[in-house]
């Protein structure tokens, strides 16, 4: 892993946001690379930030926002010191896309979805000519596998996975390097998510589009995973391959989440984890989790480090240290 | 199943209508085709089906909610009047409904007390016993110590709460059937399953009838004995839970088996087969089997003509699908 090129390196992210009960450190301090290709899976409980993570990287802020620090490379430039506009022109959309939550839902219901999926690239001046533009919509269709016969049409006359297909094209079309899929299939029926799952892992095997899917599903997430990022109380707890994740999880909310975690084919006792997560306002000062865990123990009421244990697999628990 | 079924329905139809310019009947969307079953009290029923496929109209059909086209249900003894109040009244006092949103499920301005206290209210119990029921009611669900909880409105509690005060009110009347509707599907994994298994105890304790909707199959198999597949507004094929996820017989319930993801890092590197195309339109399903023209198996001729009738390849597993029809493998 290492000869290849780091696309992203975050450093120290931290996003809090301002309410009238004091700040909620939404993200708190989070630093990961990511490597050109493989693609990462974010899971977490709802509330643990995994969505504020990817808005916090694509500098898609809301107006509360009372501390936004840290350093975040991409292809080498720090993008954190660019000013607004330079962003906007220069890396949202046209290096890093996001398919937002329940994004299929937002499409505009009156405009037809060939010149909604091309607006991106006149927005950001990749094709002035609109024809054009409707051109490489037909292309960005035929890569998620809708046929072109749908750009005329209006979003209602789409069914579900169509129009999850559709903003799948709309963030493809600028060709970006890092594509993040908030939730992308989590409203769709078992087959519908299936067949875009399917349409994912080829785009990521032939276009080497690299994806961050943020998910709580983690039986599907193990679908395009080839690296796990697991997120806890605004931090990153754990992040490693695939096959450290799904098979031998080592923070002890993985291992926990992992249990929870219903199969179809084999029988396995489930378990759930009792309590519910720390508030984010004021969350306490030692490890997350540690009210939680049950192998919690003196050294737990600090910090512990997130920390390398080998094979570019990291975890942030004093019992891996 | 028949002797003594609780809940025994017949050939139900559940049609909605269409109309043109609110007026005009121009067809019907027909979101529940001829579902006839058995639910004994004390057993566990599962219906999996997608989005479309009926599934909620069945429940709501059950719960007296939406009057069927035509059919008959017979529950715990009594042959049901949809038209009649005092029979829908009694139905409901026996029916609890565990819906799938408990937010939205919970009136935002009651307290805890005054939510479990109103089914109560509404059918008629006397006031001074109405408190007690409500307490051993959140006993039972774990909201404890009642204290707690009892003067608190929904948005005070978490998910998880939530859900469990919409059973705790589902239970209060103490039914004899508890339909739940896709009850887990927006808690996260780690409370999931502690619904399902609060769920699963009741049900043994009180030896209630549920029957679970859902689109989740992976979640099948810790919650009820038999699992009914519902593909365009039939009932495709049913049996035992682990004769169903080991043996699918009906294609459909095989690609939906298929498609079901277990969290092995291995999926990563396959792709998975899918069956063409999407779930007919219930205002004009397809002629013969509903599933045929997504069907990969189908029979030319047969299938897109004759409707399937019932075959039993094996005890207990009935299928309606063409290809069982000398009782073979497929």
């Amino acid at each position: 892993m290492g000869t290849t090129e780091r696309l992203l390196r975050v450093e120290d992210l931290k996003l809090h946001f301002r309410t009238w009960r004091g700040p909620v450190q939404a993200v708190d301090g989070v630093s990961f690379s990511l490597d050109r290709g493989p693609a990462t899976v974010v899971v977490g409980e709802s509330g643990c930030g995994k969505s504020t993570l990817a808005r916090a990287i694509l500098r898609l802020l809301p107006r509360n926002v009372s501390a936004y620090t840290g350093n975040v490379w991409l292809n080498g430039t720090n993008i954190m010191t660019l000013n607004e506009e330079r962003f906007r022109r220069q890396v949202r959309w046209v290096k890093m896309a996001l398919v937002s939550q329940a994004a299929m839902n937002s499409l505009n219901p009156v405009i037809r979805v060939g010149d909604q999926v091309s607006e991106p690239l006149r927005v950001h001046g990749v094709s002035t000519d609109k024809k054009d533009a409707l051109r490489q919509a037909e292309e960005a269709f035929r890569l998620v596998g809708v046929s072109a016969d749908f750009l005329d049409r209006f979003p209602f006359e789409l069914s579900g996975g169509m129009r999850q297909r559709a903003v799948l094209a709309m963030a493809l079309i600028t060709h970006p390097d890092l594509v993040f899929l908030d939730e992308p299939t989590s409203a769709l029926d078992v087959l519908t998510q299936t067949s875009i799952m399917n349409v994912l892992k080829g785009i990521k095997h032939d276009l080497g589009v690299t994806f961050v899917l943020i998910t709580h599903d983690i039986a599907t997430s193990s679908e395009l995973a080839d690296r796990a990022a697991v997120m806890y109380a605004g931090q990153l707890v754990e992040l490693s391959a695939a096959r450290h994740f799904f098979r031998e999880p080592r923070h002890p909310y993985s291992q926990k989440l992992m249990a929870s975690v219903p199969t179809l084919r084999e029988d396995k006792k489930l378990e759930f984890i009792p309590g519910r997560p720390p508030s984010l306002l004021d969350p306490p000062s030692g490890c997350r989790f540690a009210d939680r865990c049950s192998s919690r123990f003196g050294k737990c009421v600090e910090e512990p480090p997130f920390r390398d244990i080998g094979d570019d697999w990291w975890v942030k628990c004093w019992l891996h240290v | 199943m028949t002797e003594q079924a609780l809940l025994s329905v017949r050939d139900l139809h559940t049609w909605y209508e269409l109309r043109k310019w609110g007026f005009f009947r121009t067809g019907h969307v027909r979101a529940l085709d001829g579902v006839s079953f058995d639910l004994r009290r004390g057993d566990a029923i599962t219906i999996v089906g997608e989005s479309g496929s009926g599934k909620t109209t069945l429940a709501k059909t059950l719960l007296g909610l939406v009057p069927p086209t035509k059919g008959e249900m017979v529950f715990a003894g009594e042959r049901l009047e949809w038209k009649k109040g005092k029979a829908l009244a009694w139905l409901r006092a026996n029916v609890g409904f565990v819906q799938q949103d408990p937010y939205g499920a919970l009136a935002p301005f009651m307290t805890v007390e005054r939510i479990l206290s109103e089914p109560l209210a509404v059918h008629r119990v006397p006031r001074r016993e109405q408190e007690a029921r409500v307490r051993a009611v959140m006993d039972e669900v774990r909201l404890t110590p009642q204290d707690d909880f009892i003067h608190k409105y929904p948005h005070m509690l978490s998910g998880g709460q939530q859900q469990r005060l919409v059973i705790a009110r589902a239970i209060v009347l103490e039914p004899k059937l508890v339909v739940a509707d896709e009850p887990v599907s927006m808690l996260d994994a780690s409370v999931r399953v502690e619904i399902l298994q609060l769920l699963r105890r009741i049900q043994k304790s009180h030896d209630l009838g549920v029957m679970y909707i859902t689109h989740d199959l992976s979640t099948v198999r810790y919650f009820s004995e038999y699992v009914f597949v519902m593909y365009a507004a039939k009932i495709v094929e049913r049996a035992e839970v682990h004769e169903l996820i080991r043996h699918p017989l009906h294609p459909y319930t095989q690609a939906l088996l298929t498609a079901i993801s277990d969290p092995d890092p291995e999926n990563a590197h396959i792709q998975k087969e899918v069956p063409p195309g999407e779930p007919p339109s219930l205002a004009h399903p397809p002629s013969g089997c509903r599933f045929h023209p997504r069907c990969k198996h189908r029979i030319a001729e047969l299938c897109s003509t004759a409707e399937p009738t019932t075959f039993e390849p094996a005890p207990g597993h009935r299928v309606e699908c063409w290809l069982y029809r000398q009782g073979g493998q497929g």
